[in-house]
């Protein structure tokens, strides 16, 4: 279904390099992005797997340090490494938005919330003051505040974590983005507020066509919202496709890893076993640790951790080719 | 003889700012066997952490009793609790912030022996060697500094200085939650293993539930300072009966989008209340969908005891023991 959807970012081969004190850190290397209006990717890696630092590239907040090559950068169909600083910030501003993990450090401790909303407003668009107070109370209903008109006089410390991160979406969405990056905006979270908050995300998708790309190292999010998934790993992705190919039938041997690693809590049945003093039970790991990103990779990034690696795998840097869901020369499924 | 930790009616409670008192704790009580394992979860704010910190004595209850080896340990102070620290260590969820940056691994490891005034120098050094080893790191790493080390083998370290002192019990509070998943998943296969190999009892303290159900045998669901439910956590998690239980399990998305989707989830309305100005009666009465369609009364003006559901199950919901 998302090959019918109008698509609105277009990534092609985007590269972030770091300049530090230990050299250059290769942080992403070569990533294709594609979302369309409505749908939801999500962006799945562990820590240093340039899952955040591609988004903040995308929206060209990095700091200098960082130098950001693509191919290609396409924002409905415009390039946008041809535009200049101030537009680019203020296109970004406007139909791209960002949520991040922690409401509580993004949002000012000393103003209002509806002080912080209506700045968005001053900053993107013309109004008078009763125009800027509607939309911020429409705002804050739209993501399911409670009395809104008061919450406007509230400061953060005053608000739950929940409330918060309600409100940092507010922000986000009030001067009607197309598109939503949110990172890891659900980490911080407990998990029935996080189940809240995934539900408003599928909500807005549905009624607003919003594209919202998520990036998450929780498995279970990618399975409760996601349309599509890409799986990253030393700065590129080695996995794609629909959430439910990917996550039903991982294709990519990282992926299948990182899919065993996780401890269910459900249990379904009885013929379940239970842990016992007696014999522990054993939660599946992948074994050795990431690669070092200040130093050159040859072939696979993840063959050194791989149960299937063989020589090629060292000596060749796979593609998506001829498998189109994952960059992997031996793939689950092949022999 | 050896009866293990029990802990009664304990209660804790910190003053505000403006002169509020909060009681983070609120009556809790559980036994915990030598070698046994018993998660306490919740979200946060629950009260969970600060249970276990009145237990490893970094705080002090205001009442209740906390007993282990037939000792009553609440309100002895200062050398007094040096026992109980030989017999029970606590690990903490940041290996970043709970090791001093400026000591080898070696010097970390071997410090609580020093403490402790056991062994000489040479003594010290050889067994903090041995425990580095047993919590899989090498004699060679020994030597450096905790930020050459990832996150998972600083939670090692961590590990390996609450062993050290050969304790009876560890307190382990989210030991794994600031951990990447496939390396949580080797600190998890860690402690499964040093369970078994020392026979030590674990009181686990997470709001991972997948994690809890692989690591401890037994469960006790929190909620705002009060066990809601206790119990074998196979049972437990194959048949909640607090609603507060039963929302937690299903908020959790399954790792399959087909089950994650189709899945009945109860998204409970509302945040978790405030300590602050905790509801009257159930403290879970305003989000409960059982109080929403039954409408109990005594739900608003009585907080529910735990009372025993079978030999090895308790649960507090006069609504939940009526239904099946």
């Amino acid at each position: 279904m998302s090959a019918e959807r109008r698509t609105l970012l277009e990534v092609e081969g985007l590269e972030v390099e770091f300049r530090t004190p230990r050299g250059r850190v290769q942080a992403v290397r070569g990533l294709d992005l594609c979302v369309g209006a409505g749908e939801i990717l999500a962006i799945v890696g562990e820590s240093g797997s340039g899952k955040s630092v591609a988004q903040l590239a995308i929206m060209d907040l990095l700091p200098d340090s960082a130098s950001v090559r693509a191919r290609r950068m396409h924002w409905q169909g415009q390039e946008l490494s041809s535009l200049s600083r101030a537009q680019r910030r203020a296109l970004c501003g406007r139909e791209l938005a960002m949520v991040f993990q922690d409401p509580l450090s993004a949002l000012h401790p000393q103003l209002t919330i509806g002080r912080q909303l209506s700045e968005v407003l001053e900053v993107h668009e013309r109004l008078t003051r009763v125009q800027v107070r509607a939309r911020c109370i429409a705002a804050l209903a739209e993501v399911g505040i409670p009395s809104p008109e008061e919450r406007l006089r509230a400061y953060p410390h005053e608000l739950s974590g929940g409330m918060r991160q309600r409100v940092m979406i507010a922000m986000a969405l009030i001067a009607s983005p197309r598109l939503l990056f949110a990172d890891e905006p659900t980490t911080a979270l407990d998990v029935t507020v996080q189940a809240q908050i995934l539900e408003l995300f599928r909500e807005l998708c549905a009624r607003r066509g919003l594209a919202i790309v998520l990036v998450t190292h929780s498995l279970g999010v990618v399975a409760r919202v996601a349309d599509r998934v890409q799986v990253m790993y030393a700065g590129q992705a080695l996995e794609r496709g629909s959430a439910e190919e990917v996550l039903a039938a991982p294709a990519h041997p990282y992926t299948r890893a990182l899919l065993r690693s996780v401890p269910d809590a459900r249990i379904e049945g009885d013929a379940h076993s239970e842990p016992a003093a007696g014999a522990p039970a054993r939660l599946a790991t992948i074994p050795g640790q990431p690669p070092d990103l200040a130093q050159p990779i040859r072939g696979c990034a993840f063959a050194p951790r791989c149960e299937r690696a063989s020589e090629l795998c060292r000596r060749e840097a796979p593609r998506f080719a001829p498998n189109p869901r994952a960059a992997c020369h031996h793939p689950e499924g092949s022999a | 003889m050896n009866e293990g930790l029990s802990v009664r009616q304990l209660v804790k409670s910190f003053a505000t700012r403006h002169g509020q008192r909060v009681r983070a704790v609120d009556g809790v009580s559980f036994e915990l066997p030598p070698g046994g394992a018993l998660a306490l979860v919740g979200e946060s704010g629950c009260g969970k952490s600060t249970t276990a910190r009145c237990v490893a004595r970094l705080e002090e209850a205001d009442s209740g009793s906390i007993r282990l080896d037939g000792t009553e340990w609440r309100a002895k102070h200062g050398r007094a609790l040096l026992p109980l620290r030989r017999k029970l260590q606590m690990v903490f969820q940041d290996p970043y912030s709970s090791l001093d940056p400026r000591m080898r691994v070696l010097d970390l490891v071997e410090e609580p022996l020093r403490i402790h005034g056991i062994g000489t120098a040479r003594e010290r050094r050889l067994r903090a060697l041995e425990w580095i080893e047993a919590v899989g790191l090498s004699a060679e790493q020994a030597l450096r500094l905790p930020h050459e080390f990832s996150g998972g083998q600083r939670q090692r370290i961590g590990i390996a200085r609450a062993l050290i002192l050969e304790p009876e019990y560890l307190l382990l509070d989210e030991p794994v939650s600031a951990l990447d998943v496939s390396i949580a998943a080797q600190i998890v296969n860690l402690l499964a293993d040093l369970r078994q190999r020392f026979h030590l009892g674990y009181l686990f303290i997470s709001h991972d539930l997948g994690v809890v159900r692989t690591l401890c045998e037994s469960v006790a669901v929190m909620y705002l300072g009060r066990i809601v439910e206790s119990g074998p956590t196979a049972q437990v998690f194959r048949t909640p009966r607090h609603p507060y239980t039963r929302a937690l399990l299903s908020a959790i998305p399954p790792v399959d989008p087909v089950r994650a989707r189709a899945q009945e989830r109860t998204v409970l309305r509302g945040d978790p209340p405030s300590p602050l100005a905790p509801p009257g009666g159930c403290a879970f009465h305003p989000r409960c969908a059982l109080f929403a369609q039954q409408g109990d009364a005594a739900c608003r003006t009585q907080p529910p005891p735990l009372v025993p559901l079978s030999s090895e199950r308790h649960l507090a919901c006069p609504p939940g023991m009526a239904q099946g």
